[in-house]
């Protein structure tokens, strides 16, 4: 039961005066952005509407040590909607830097660093959108050396530092790329004169209930495999997988404008349109590595690019590399 | 309507347009066009055979664009007066509405636009309102999908009258829809679009649904609301009906509407606060209740006839409490919707009430004005000299001032309600306010600060809010120190910056400026004038070598008794701490600007003898009479 | 002569310099080699190209606290400029003693700027404009293409040359020695995962500046430079970043998500 000897006036002060908090009590808990918000879908303990209900009471304590406060990945996708142009990720973070001077940290996985192997080259740090990651000189081997470091209060665990790190020296545990390329080469026990096609989806954009299920349950030679973000697929999975003897792969991320962690998917288009480019100078055809942005009111597309998928590879054939 | 075209003294000039309106309460002269309906209304009896043989189909805005009309029809069945017209912008001219119409020969291409002048002694405005168009959210689909309709369709689809005898069809196949979802506040209670609440759409859904409910008994229906409001009377027993019934109600605000491309059914998407649960409602079709908004020739018809409108768009009553359907404009009433959203029964309320209003103008021989008005002196005025000016018409919250290079500004007196900004506005002193002329303000002045004005605070207050308040602090005991002497204007707006500088020419310790908070002003805009103006003051007293701490802008309201003995108690504190030698030497370095500034005041009838008062020089001294 | 003026300004600048690295010849061989104030200069030679920025990578990684500096041609001053870029060194410590290619050199290797910025004698060729993809795609059926890399990369022995000799290849844990990129123990490869993550990180990078030390290294013959171009085609037509041509300061990736962000 919530008492009201349980609100505290100075936290929702607190938020208010902090950048980003100013608007915290025009809610009215409508529920816009909980029906919206992609975290949701994934993770249904998450509810924005709830964290911004519970902070407007003051139930300082539930909320600064809730998990959930973490969660929001500023995607953004609520805040056009809110019909109190409330701008929610903006609350969020206020809520944290309040977490943060109380002592609170980020829960779950964050990326973390290889030392040894990282030679600071910057590329992470240039390309995480939360600009979590910066160089510093770190304790290696009883002196120092600089490397890359990973704030874990801002890091969203999407991997995009992953994608483009040329030594694979960060990542996020469990989206490291030895466990996607072994879940990429992995066969499902096909039969031999079955093409293999694989898709690679990101969390974020098969927004319908009936495309997740779908994605659940590919069609035979279908094998689906789940990363954080599309900026995750550095171009190397696709040659790993052709190399393990898949014919033909699709990469799903999200549209535009509404990439869950700002601009993995911007990354990826980039890299997409010159991995085809390179396979097709090598003669592998353009069919083979396809690339598919979906925005949330796409219902049903994702069966629709599957089947496609299928279908060109069924017409293709086997790649056969080595004769 | 039918009664109101019966009536002998009621004259309907439908299918016309008010094009100007000069004058003042009591004495209207609006100009009206007829616009031609190329058909004759004295020969026309509304038997609509030129309609059934036309061939153009055009947009039907009554029936929602479901359906179209004739280039020749009339607006619905139930027009009145029922005389077709034809929209000339399609028409063919292919005489088959002639053919059609025969002997009684109604139909007469060569009609011209006619001008009609009316004198009418009051005027109501009951223009109504519009429909918000949802395709600017593009998460709910409207337009995009077909089956996204508004409310208005559906109203129409379920009319009996309407385009489908009131069967109710869905755009995608024709066939009658088994489950519905109506989707509350769409374009209302919303920061990007409209921030107030419609007020009739939940009631006008709840009825929808329970008609569709009694019509299909199998339907499914859904309403997604944040709110329902049903406060009037009966309302809430009706709403308990449609709970009852198995209208489904789930509170959550859809967040969007996606289709699914094969069946063109909808899926809405909420959270059902209720359960704390995300929902997502498959329909096959889905209805919007969109806001109600400012007819988009508001702009059009608050210019022809200086009305102010509220921040939402809708026009501004006088008062929202006391005076709902007066407009600022005396003579001008407002009924309807188009003073803010409302429903029929108190649309139907306001149109009494405006409809008295009005009669009680018609029914009097004389009509009392204000006698606190504003005259304009040919002399002094410099459009007269053929210079461009027109400060004090701005200035003027009522329209009542019109300005033409040439003339000198002309103020409506019937319409003058006596602020006084113009008067203070106008910089070469051309205007004054009888009863508070500058020379009767500035004789308060002289007796005030008469003796020891170092020591004095003179305080100006407008006479509804601040002079008010100061009376409300001494009824109530409120105790504030001596020192205060007061000056009453009717608004802060007649504050003059010259009464403010001649207070300190005649060597007062510090001036008050207050008069009504920003929303309350009894002459609506006199205090955003005011402000303004007190806004450049602190600076140019810097300038002077006037500490700008001496003097002070509040505002406070009638009941602020409290304020305004704090406000003078603590003027009172900052006054003790000056040294007041240093407030007269200021004063005296100050003088001669002052006076030279004032010079031109000198032309003001009974000003020159004041302005050559001679003043306190040095402290505890006391002026000559 | 050219290789006489470019002598004459290395023994003045040693004056300054802490070294020059510059190709030396012993007894009929060419090596690179740090010449340091004193050493005979009548055995610097400017032949064969060579990518003497590793050579300089290698030092200043060794040895932060000195300023040597290089005689070179216009490729590699472009790598340095891209090392710096990729925050491996700073270009503090490195002074450019630039010399022009020759024209037939500049057709060789198909190079639009076959000179540094700045060259110190010599004259510069004119840029060649590297039509070298356009033509291959042109004259080959995708068939075609899929023989030709079939048979030009299954010549491949893993030797690593390529990447050992390549100016921009720094990374301490190479992907290509990675099993989990590239299967071991096959040869000819089954598919040239080797070849094609080579030229995603470095060409796809925006790491190669086309200095061909990769192909010349290559003991099979293999034409990687065709790789290459088209990748650093693409790079500059899509982003607009040319490896080499400006020091930002920065890898390319910021570029990346300015020009997909609009």
């Amino acid at each position: 039961m919530i008492r009201s000897s349980d609100f505290d006036p100075t936290f929702v002060q607190e938020i208010m005066a902090e950048p980003g908090g100013e608007h915290l009590l025009t809610c009215w808990s409508c529920g816009t952005c909980a029906a919206t918000c992609l975290v949701r879908r994934f993770d249904s303990a998450f509810n924005p509407r709830l964290v911004l209900h519970k902070a407007g009471l003051g139930l300082r304590k539930e909320v600064l040590s809730s998990a959930e406060i973490w969660q929001c990945s500023a995607c953004d996708a609520c805040y056009p909607r809110c019909p109190k142009q409330i701008h929610i990720s903006d609350v969020m973070k206020a809520i944290r830097q309040i977490a943060i001077r109380e002592g609170y940290e980020r829960p779950g996985v964050t990326a973390e660093v290889d030392v040894a192997s990282c030679i600071a080259c910057g590329l992470c740090a240039a390309a995480c959108p939360y600009e979590a990651i910066s160089l510093e000189m770190v304790e290696y081997e009883g002196g120092t050396k600089q490397a890359a470091k990973v704030d874990p209060n801002l890091c969203m665990a999407c991997g995009i530092c992953n994608s483009v790190c040329l030594g694979s020296c960060i990542g996020v545990p469990g989206y490291l790329d030895e466990a996607v390329n072994q879940n990429i080469g992995e066969d499902e026990g096909t039969s031999p004169t079955m093409p293999r096609a694989l898709v690679i989806t990101c969390n974020w954009c098969l927004h319908a209930g009936s495309d997740w299920e779908y994605a659940q349950h590919p069609p035979e030679g279908v094998k689906v495999v789940n990363v954080p973000c599309s900026g995750r697929v550095t171009p190397a999975f696709v040659t790993t997988a052709l190399q393990a003897g898949v014919d033909g792969v699709l990469i799903v991320g999200c549209q535009e404008d509404q990439c869950h962690y700002k601009h993995g998917n911007a990354l990826e288009k980039g890299r997409a349109a010159m991995l085809q480019n390179l396979l097709e100078l090598l003669g592998i055809e353009r069919e083979r590595a396809q690339f598919a942005w979906l925005g949330s009111l796409d219902r049903g597309k994702f069966p629709e690019l599957v089947n496609k998928l299928v279908q060109d590879v069924q017409a293709l054939g086997p790649l056969s590399w080595s004769e | 309507m039918v009664d109101a075209a019966r009536q002998p003294k009621v004259d309907i000039l439908a299918y016309s347009e008010v094009e100007k309106v000069d004058g003042y309460i009591g004495n209207f002269r609006v100009q009206v066009t007829k616009k031609p309906r190329y058909v004759l209304a004295d020969r026309c009896n509304g038997c609509g055979q030129c309609a059934q043989v036309c061939p153009i189909e055009v947009p039907n805005d009554f029936e929602m664009d479901i359906a179209p009309r004739k280039a020749i029809d009339v607006p619905h069945g139930q027009a009145v007066p029922l005389v077709y017209s034809i929209d000339m912008d399609h028409c063919i001219q292919c005489y088959k509405c002639v053919s059609a119409c025969g002997k009684l020969d109604a139909i007469d291409f060569s009609q011209e636009p006619e001008t009609v002048d009316l004198d009418v002694g009051s005027i109501i405005v009951a223009t109504g309102f519009e429909s918000f168009d949802p395709t600017v959210i593009p998460e709910y689909g409207y337009g995009a999908y077909p089956n996204v309709i508004t409310a208005m369709e559906l109203e129409r689809l379920a009319n009996s009258a309407g385009p489908t005898v009131g069967r109710m069809v869905r755009p995608s196949d024709g066939k009658t829809p088994k489950s519905i979802a109506m989707i509350q506040c769409v374009g209302s209670r919303d920061s990007r679009f409209n921030e107030y609440c419609s007020g009739f759409c939940c009631m006008y859904t709840i009825k929808n649904a329970l008609l569709l409910k009694q019509m299909y008994h199998e339907m499914d229906i859904t309403i997604f609301y944040m709110d329902i409001r049903t406060p009037s009377k009966g309302y809430e027993e009706f709403y308990n009906r449609a709970r009852q019934s198995g209208i489904r109600f789930i509170q959550g605000r859809p967040s969007q509407i996606t289709e699914d491309p094969v069946t063109h059914n909808l899926f809405v998407e909420a959270e059902d606060q209720a359960l704390g649960m995300p929902i997502e409602l498959e329909a096959e079709l889905v209805s919007l209740s969109a806001a109600a908004i400012p007819r988009l020739d508001t702009e059009h018809v608050a210019s022809t006839l200086t009305l102010s409108r509220s921040p939402s768009g809708f026009f501004m009553e006088y008062h929202p409490k006391l005076r709902p359907v007066d407009s600022p404009t005396d003579g001008v009433f407002l009924a309807g919707a188009a003073q803010g959203p409302k429903d029929i029964p108190a649309s139907v309320a306001q149109g009494s009430a405006a409809a008295a209003r009005a009669a009680r103008v018609l029914s009097a021989d004389t009509w009392e004005i204000e006698p606190i008005v504003a005259r304009v002196s040919a002399e002094r005025c410099i459009s007269a000299q053929g210079k461009k000016c027109g400060i004090c018409a701005k200035a003027c919250p009522y329209g009542a001032i019109i300005v033409e290079v040439g003339q000198p500004a002309q103020i409506t007196q019937a319409k003058c309600h006596g602020c006084g900004g113009c008067v203070a506005e106008c910089p070469h002193d051309a205007i004054s306010q009888d009863h508070f002329t500058d020379a009767q303000v500035v004789a308060q002045l002289k007796e005030l600060l008469r003796d020891k004005p170092e020591e004095k605070i003179l305080a100006f207050m407008c006479h509804w809010c601040s002079y008010g308040g100061a009376d409300n602090a001494g009824t109530s005991h409120f105790e504030y120190p001596a020192t205060s002497r007061g000056v009453r204007v009717m608004c802060s707006a007649r504050m003059d910056q010259d009464f403010i500088l001649e207070a300190f020419r005649r060597g007062a310790g510090m001036v008050l400026v207050s008069g009504c908070h920003p929303q309350d002003c009894h002459y609506i805009t006199g205090q955003q004038v005011a402000a303004k103006r007190f806004d450049r003051i602190p600076r140019m007293l810097e300038r002077m070598g006037i500490n700008p701490e001496r003097f002070r802008v509040e505002w406070i309201s009638a009941a602020e008794g409290e304020k305004y003995a704090r406000v003078i108690t603590e003027m009172d504190a900052k006054l003790d701490s000056l040294d007041k030698a240093q407030i007269q030497a200021e004063n005296a370095k100050a003088r001669p600007d002052i006076t030279k500034r004032l010079q031109r005041w000198k032309i003001v009838p009974n000003m020159q003898d004041l302005l050559e008062d001679e003043v306190v020089s040095e402290p505890g001294k006391v002026a000559p009479k | 002569m050219l290789v006489a003026q470019v002598r004459e300004i290395v023994a003045k600048k040693l004056e300054t310099l802490d070294g020059v690295v510059a190709l030396k010849e012993e007894q009929h061989r060419v090596a690179p080699y740090l010449f340091t104030a004193g050493d005979d200069l009548s055995t610097l030679v400017l032949e064969p190209r060579y990518p003497l920025a590793l050579v300089v990578h290698e030092i200043l990684k060794r040895r932060p606290d000195v300023r040597i500096g290089v005689v070179t041609r216009g490729c590699q001053e472009r790598a340095l400029v891209e090392l710096a870029n990729w925050k491996q060194l700073s270009l503090d410590q490195v002074e450019i003693i630039g010399f022009p290619c020759s024209q037939e050199q500049a057709e060789a290797c198909r190079c639009e700027m076959p000179y540094p910025t700045e060259i110190v004698a010599g004259e510069r060729a004119q840029g060649v404009v590297d039509q070298v993809v356009a033509e291959f795609r042109a004259s080959k059926t995708r068939e075609e293409r899929l023989a030709f890399w079939q048979r030009q990369l299954g010549k491949c022995i893993k030797c690593y040359g390529c990447r050992s000799i390549c100016p921009l290849c720094f990374c301490e844990k190479c992907a290509m020695e990675q099993e989990t990129w590239v299967t071991r123990g096959k040869l000819p490869l089954p598919f040239p995962t080797f070849h094609l993550i080579k030229a995603i990180h470095t060409a796809g990078a925006g790491k190669c500046v086309g200095c061909h030390a990769c192909e010349d290294a290559c003991p099979a013959d293999i034409p990687l430079s065709i790789l290459y171009s088209l990748l650093r085609q693409d790079l500059k037509e899509t982003f607009g970043y040319e490896a080499g041509a400006q020091h930002s300061g920065n890898p390319p990736v910021l570029l990346l998500k300015e020009q997909m962000a609009k």
